[in-house]
């Protein structure tokens, strides 16, 4: 028996039904517990192309619209079906609370383009702590500064009533210096983009895109 | 013809264009979205993993905008069939 490609976790099963995947391969939705996978089989892995990239990502933009909440998965996972449902029964229940954070909802993405900034020196912990809750701390704070864009936040007024969640990836070498992605009710995408385009950054030059499937907002690590 | 990095109008220019839709592409299916499998294709995506896909695709489209002009000059009337490069 083949294995079976993935293609999303679903909310429910699409209707009228999932259509065909990106080898023409018709698909068919596998259930475990509460959650649903779009899969197609498969008998190896699709090789890395645009054209291959471009038919995966339209797999899941129609899967997205036939569904209110869709996982997006990652390109190339092949795996056998029992491979399959093992992984959604170990973490059901990360995934359902990630599939209720996305339903009725999608995702803008922001490029934050500019030069490189130092960035600001973290406050110095406080002399009463011993060297390793200094690192911890130190540790901590660097952690914190990966997953902010201050250059954002003259935006933020506007984005703030569309925005549901964000994530952010910091880049370090310029001109991209973040990635910021925000996720937001479906079919606020052109008020999302209104909002981006009233205020001109003095730090970065921002170049919006969306409205996407809620990729960034899919669980990292399930591997 | 040699090769120079992209500048950051350059690099602006192609993330505000429709070629930007690929990079996103890229972006969303290789490096984002539910892990299912231990060995996706690439690997998988920390920071710098993202940024280096991001980087090296801009050099690919800096590259790929490279051999476009040189075929535009080798089309004029001195005439001449254009040059094909490999499409990154």
């Amino acid at each position: 028996m083949s294995d079976v490609y993935v293609y999303a976790l679903l909310g429910e099963a699409p209707h009228p039904d999932a259509g065909a995947g990106l080898c023409a391969e018709p698909l068919r939705v596998v259930r475990v517990g509460d959650l649903v996978a779009a899969v197609g089989e498969m008998a190896e892995r699709p090789p890395v192309s645009e054209a291959t990239l471009r038919a995966h990502d339209a797999v899941i933009r129609r899967l997205a619209g036939a569904v209110d909440a869709i996982l997006p998965v990652r390109f190339g996972s092949l795996l056998s079906e029992s491979g399959l449902a093992d992984l959604l029964t170990a973490r059901g229940r990360e995934l359902s609370e990630a599939l209720a954070l996305v339903a009725g909802r999608e995702q803008m993405t922001l490029r934050l383009l500019g030069a490189a900034t130092p960035p600001a020196a973290p406050a110095p912990p406080p002399d009463d702590l011993g060297p390793g809750a200094r690192y911890l701390a130190a540790r901590r704070a660097e952690w914190r500064r990966a997953r902010e864009a201050p250059e954002l936040e003259p935006l933020r007024p506007w984005l703030e009533p569309l925005v549901r969640a964000e994530r952010v990836t910091r880049h370090d070498t310029p001109p991209l210096i973040a990635s910021v992605y925000h996720l937001i009710d479906r079919g606020a995408g052109a008020a999302y983009l209104a909002a981006v385009e009233r205020v001109a950054l003095a730090a970065a030059r921002v170049v919006a895109t969306g409205p996407w499937p809620p990729y960034a907002f899919a669980p990292e690590a399930l591997g | 013809m040699s090769r120079r990095p992209l500048t950051r109008d350059e690099a602006r220019a192609i993330f505000a264009t429709t070629d930007s839709s690929l990079l996103e592409v890229i972006d969303n299916l290789l490096t984002k979205g539910v892990v299912l499998s231990g060995d996706v294709v690439l690997g998988i995506g920390g920071v710098d993993l993202i940024y280096a896909r991001l980087s090296v695709l801009l050099c690919a489209v800096d590259r790929l905008l490279e051999v476009q002009g040189e075929m535009r000059e080798d089309s004029r009337p001195r005439g001449g069939r254009p040059q094909g490069g490999p499409r990154q």
